[in-house]
């Protein structure tokens, strides 16, 4: 496929981001203009739902609240629908930044991956975590290498981008609670090519992690818990 | 004194059978998680009927206090009926959220649909 001609969907899921859902959605016009942005509203509390919808953009609105890995595959289902080729999730708190989707999209263009993670590692202004989150980070990261014989640095990342092959997979099937580590492990499990691409991030502006600390714990016991099992199980595809 | 026990001990079995079957009737339990139900009832009134059948299995097991091959076959079973109840939530979840999410699509669906059909008038 040329670069120009593929069409692209990007899938942003939000959750109570009315504060940030406008510049997010404007953030990725103006480098994206083509593309048709998706926003995913988990059963926000707030006004995200009307924001999205009055920027005019294509709003899923779920009924109840699913959680990050629900209201991901929720977009994915629906980009598989309308038969785009290339996939973009990209956060709505706007942590990520739209001038860095091209950089994603360039090996699933030349066809050297199924699925770009863009990493906060690697890069000019590589990311250092504080010292906990980089110890969970670290644990992600050999754990999966463990277990996939591949090292992704960023597991956790959230910007990633699909080629139809890997929307297809994914659409079918999503993990759920905390999915990103989990996701990478089922794609190399299941003969994806998945590559980073260093990318820079914004620091959340809220200062505090999302995360708080008895909850890192159970998220850890429960990423390293459902890895090891998604690695277990037998690959579902192989049909190239 | 041990028929007036076993009396009350097969009454009891049969309680649980009826009440059972009972729920299944007005349907309030579906046949395929009233099975695990039916059949406890079913070994209560056996043990009931035939009170030597605890000592023989605690005998054959080299267990001395027979009532505890009771207790520990309950708990066994208990535990493993919630287990049961597990499998069949997650289940459920996983039918809950596929419906949201298909619910979702076709709210957006219907709405540009409605939108393509019934156009804002600009006055």
């Amino acid at each position: 496929m040329s670069p120009g001609s593929a069409t692209l969907c990007i899938i942003v899921p939000a959750f109570n981001e009315s504060a940030n859902i406008r510049p997010v959605i404007d953030d990725i016009r103006s480098h994206q203009s083509a593309a048709e942005v998706v926003v995913v509203n988990d059963c926000s509390t707030d006004d995200t739902g009307a924001l999205a919808l009055a920027a005019g953009v294509t709003v899923l609105g779920l009924p109840f609240n699913l959680g990050i890995g629900g209201a991901v595959q929720t977009g994915l289902k629906y980009a598989l629908e309308t038969g785009t080729d290339l996939t973009v999730q990209f956060d709505g708190d706007g942590q990520h930044l739209a001038e860095e989707i091209n950089a994603l999209l360039i090996p699933l263009q030349s066809d050297d991956a199924d699925v770009v993670i863009g990493s906060r590692f690697g890069g000019r202004d590589s990311y250092t975590p504080p010292f906990l989150r980089k110890l969970g980070i670290n644990l992600l990261k050999y754990t999966n290498r463990m277990l996939t014989g591949r090292t992704i640095a960023d597991n956790t990342s959230g910007f990633r981008a699909y080629n139809r092959k890997a929307l297809a997979f994914l659409a079918d099937s999503y993990p759920q609670d905390y999915p990103e580590p989990q996701a990478v492990v089922e794609l190399l499990k299941n003969g994806f090519r998945v590559v980073e691409v260093p990318v820079r991030m914004r620091e959340r502006s809220g200062g505090l992690s999302s995360i708080g600390m008895l909850a890192s714990v159970y998220y850890m016991i429960k990423v390293l818990l459902s890895n090891f099992i998604a690695s277990s199980r037998r690959p579902v595809r192989k049909k190239d | 004194m041990e028929m007036r026990i076993q009396i009350i001990a097969v009454t009891l079995s049969l309680l649980v059978i009826l009440l059972v079957v009972s729920l299944i009737r007005r349907r309030k339990l579906r046949e395929e998680y009233s099975l695990v139900w039916l059949a406890g009832g079913v070994v209560l009134l056996v043990f009931s009927l035939w009170r030597d059948l605890l000592d023989i299995i605690a005998r054959a097991l080299g267990v001395y206090y027979a009532p505890a091959v009771l207790l520990l076959v309950t708990i066994f079973f208990g535990g493993l009926s919630f287990l049961h109840f597990s499998v069949v939530i997650s289940a459920h979840a996983e039918q809950n959220k596929n419906m949201a999410q298909e619910i979702a699509l076709l709210k957006e669906k219907v709405r540009r649909l409605t939108e393509k059909n019934s156009p804002p008038v600009d006055s």
